[in-house]
């Protein structure tokens, strides 16, 4: 083993701790009755029949597609448009830029309650400028909502795609300036595409992450509501576990919820790949 | 080297586990009791707890105060699944027998000659609420019945005096509708089943076919059905009631503290809550009546965890004797969070103190003999939470009729049913 092989063991110790060994109990435990109380019983695949016939549980599936489907694009065109505006040396992009960061550091649960004062469909500041009062209790409201929410906290790609941007070569934009281009032109035909390869990667990072982020909103602001509207899988999980006691079948749901997500990343990670060949 | 690197990785991953265990079975450890509630609830099991210390220089406790139901349960799930659970949990007689079911409760029972615990002393209510499988599993700390909390101030405004027992649902109607003025609404009442039960039994109704096996809810009953309708039509057609949008900007507590709601229907539990609001004028009244009077019991108890140290389970009895027992109730009797389970504690000065409000404390009392609980079995938790999304609906959308609602119910929580009765 080289020096550098060894200085990885405490990280991987730690990622065999914390996240392979819970892991691999959960899966154990997908296939047994368990409450938490009482010792898990075997039951083979009895959750997984229970699995395909549980309609609560697609329901929270669906909504979590449709948060995908929302917060997904929302949190990379925030990231990208502030990347692009912000790229320039300037004084002001220079201050500009930790405001686009801070967010992403306020802890969750802070977060959560000031948008839970934003949103008040009477007295937040929202219903008061633009008169929107169904943010939390209309299915829709909630939903688009708890995207937009999410919007916002995108440091992290935010970060990427600014270096991105960096990283193209200004003779580029030079040329392309002596051939006549135009802004709309340059940003359609040369910026995006050069940065399509990351910006793929982005999308599929945020995909596996918008998986996981909407618990916290989801239990603080809405409770899963209106109509079940915002209860995602990781809300059903967390209430079938530790609500109902069915830490075996919620360990079912999370299994497969892996499986499916690492199936669809799997299918957009061949579709990228096609397309950056393609360009 | 890749030997020793495997030995010391195997050591950090069992080391957590091992000292989990090690601190769970520390005989010196202190007991832990977990209760759940508001801080202005907690406040009094704080002052219980170290009375009890007082008394008993022998145990120490840990009191562990969570302020959500929700979380409360979390808390116990994950302690069960770790092993190491708290000795002593406080919890509601709607959620523990999925407890008792999956055998995380030490029945009370086989600790009462002990401690000298003389049932006949407690209201028999709460006691039977916690008795499954013929023992009583954990023990009863108060009795309470869901009441009217009004705003004496805007019934003064509005020139309407005091409700009396016996009132009807018309007058009950009445009244929401003359204090329901401006951003004023005469009266909150939630989407939930614990609500709506007392109006289907006073209207000669019943909420399931079997209060000890139930296979269904009966609300397509004609009673339970016109008692549904009554108050949805309050909600819906008369706007007495504030509506969704208005919840969920501002809880009906805090609309009724801060004056923008005539009434509200609670247990005990706001009463800790509406004493601390300077200024505020509030009493009780009890619930109107169709054909018969009738309550819902709200009632907590406290519960010893299975599987313990001898001993330790021994002193946690000891502490929950004192709990219940005529000191601790009377401690959280003058706190104003409980309605004694102890009879004599319920008639004495420390439940009925006239210095602080309500004004006719003697209206939680009156309603015990028509106390009647929902039953006991492991998923109603989740028959109400499903319930209550239905009753939303029903509540709030106008589309949305009484009669899907009754359909829909029944689809979605006869499974429910029929898993609890397989256990």
């Amino acid at each position: 083993m080289n020096r550098t092989g060894f200085l990885a063991w405490p990280f991987l110790a730690g990622v065999a701790a914390l996240v392979a060994v819970p892991a691999l109990a959960a899966a154990t435990l997908a296939f047994t009755e368990f409450s938490g109380v009482q010792p898990p019983r075997f039951t083979g695949l009895d959750n997984f029949s229970r699995l395909v016939a549980d309609n609560a549980l697609w329901r929270s599936f669906g909504n979590t597609v449709i948060y995908i489907a929302i917060a997904v694009p929302l949190r990379l065109a925030a990231a990208v448009g502030a990347a692009l505006l912000l790229n320039r040396h300037r004084a002001a992009s220079t201050a500009a830029r930790p405001l686009v960061y801070l967010p992403t550091v306020v802890p969750d649960v802070a977060y959560a309650l000031l948008w839970l004062w934003l949103l008040n469909p009477l007295y937040g500041p929202l219903a008061a400028a633009f008169g929107f009062s169904g943010t939390l209790t209309d299915p829709w409201g909630a939903r688009v909502s708890l995207a937009v929410m999410g919007a916002f906290q995108i440091g992290e790609a935010f970060i990427v795609a600014l270096a991105v941007r960096r990283s193209i070569p200004r003779h580029v934009y030079e040329a392309a300036a002596v051939d006549g281009a135009g802004p709309w032109f340059t940003l359609s035909r040369l910026t995006l595409p050069l940065m399509a390869p990351v910006l793929a990667l982005l999308a599929l990072r945020d995909v596996i992450l918008s998986l996981q982020v909407n618990f916290v909103p989801a239990l603080l602001l809405t409770d899963g509501g209106p109509r079940y509207a915002t209860t995602y899988v990781p809300l059903y999980v967390y209430r079938t576990a530790f609500r109902y006691f069915r830490l075996g079948y919620a360990s079912t749901i999370a299994l497969t919820m892996f499986v499916i997500t690492a199936l669809v990343v799997y299918v957009q990670y061949r579709l990228a790949k096609r397309w950056r060949l393609a360009a | 080297m890749r030997k020793l690197l495997s030995v010391g990785v195997a050591a950090m991953l069992v080391a957590p586990l091992a000292c989990a265990r090690e601190a769970g079975g520390d005989p010196q450890r202190p007991l832990r009791v977990q209760v759940s509630g508001e801080p202005e609830e907690t406040k009094v099991y704080r002052t219980m707890v170290a009375a009890f210390e007082k008394d008993n220089q022998d145990i120490d406790i840990d009191l562990i105060e969570v302020p959500e139901k929700d979380e409360h349960l979390a808390k116990l799930t994950t302690a069960f699944a770790g092993e190491d659970p708290p000795e002593v949990f406080l919890v509601n007689f709607r959620e523990y027998a999925q407890f008792v079911v999956r055998g995380a409760i030490e029945p009370y029972e086989g600790f009462l000659e002990a401690n000298e615990v003389d049932l006949a002393n407690y209201f028999p209510q709460p006691l039977e609420a916690f008795t499954f499988d013929g023992r009583l599993q954990c023990m009863p700390q108060n009795i309470s019945s869901l009441v009217v909390y009004f705003n004496e101030k805007l019934f003064r405004q509005a020139g309407i005096p005091r409700p009396r027992a016996g009132w009807t649902w018309d007058q009950f109607a009445d009244v929401a509708r003359a204090l329901t003025k401006g951003d004023v609404d005469g009266l909150g009442i939630e989407p939930s089943i614990i609500r709506l039960a007392p109006f289907i039994w006073s209207n000669g109704g019943d909420i399931v076919d079997d209060l000890e096996a139930p296979t269904r809810f009966t609300f397509d009953d004609p009673a339970a059905r016109e008692a549904i309708e009554f108050i949805v039509s309050l909600v819906r057609d008369e706007g007495v009631v504030p509506t969704e949008e208005e919840v969920a900007a501002q809880d009906l507590e805090t609309r009724f503290v801060t004056g923008k709601l005539g009434m509200f229907l609670s247990s005990r539990r706001d009463t800790p809550v509406l004493r601390e609001v300077l200024g505020l004028e509030w009493d009780v009244a009890p619930l109107p009546v169709a054909e018969e009077p009738a309550g819902l019991l709200h009632s907590d108890a406290y519960c010893l965890s299975a599987g313990g140290d001898p001993d330790r389970l021994d002193a946690a009895a000891r502490f929950i004797a004192f709990a219940t027992g005529q000191q601790g109730q009377t401690i959280t009797a003058l706190g104003g969070r409980t309605v004694p389970s102890l009879k004599s504690v319920a008639r004495s000065g420390a439940f009925l103190d006239p210095t602080q409000p309500p004004a006719h404390p003697e209206v939680f009392l009156q309603g015990i003999p028509f106390i009647r609980r929902t039953p006991v079995i492991s998923t109603w938790p989740e028959i109400e939470d499903v319930a209550e999304e239905i009753l939303t609906r029903a509540f709030y959308e106008d589309d949305y009729s009484v009669d899907r609602a009754i359909e829909e119910l029944e689809a979605a929580t006869t499974p429910l049913f029929e898993e609890a009765a397989g256990r």
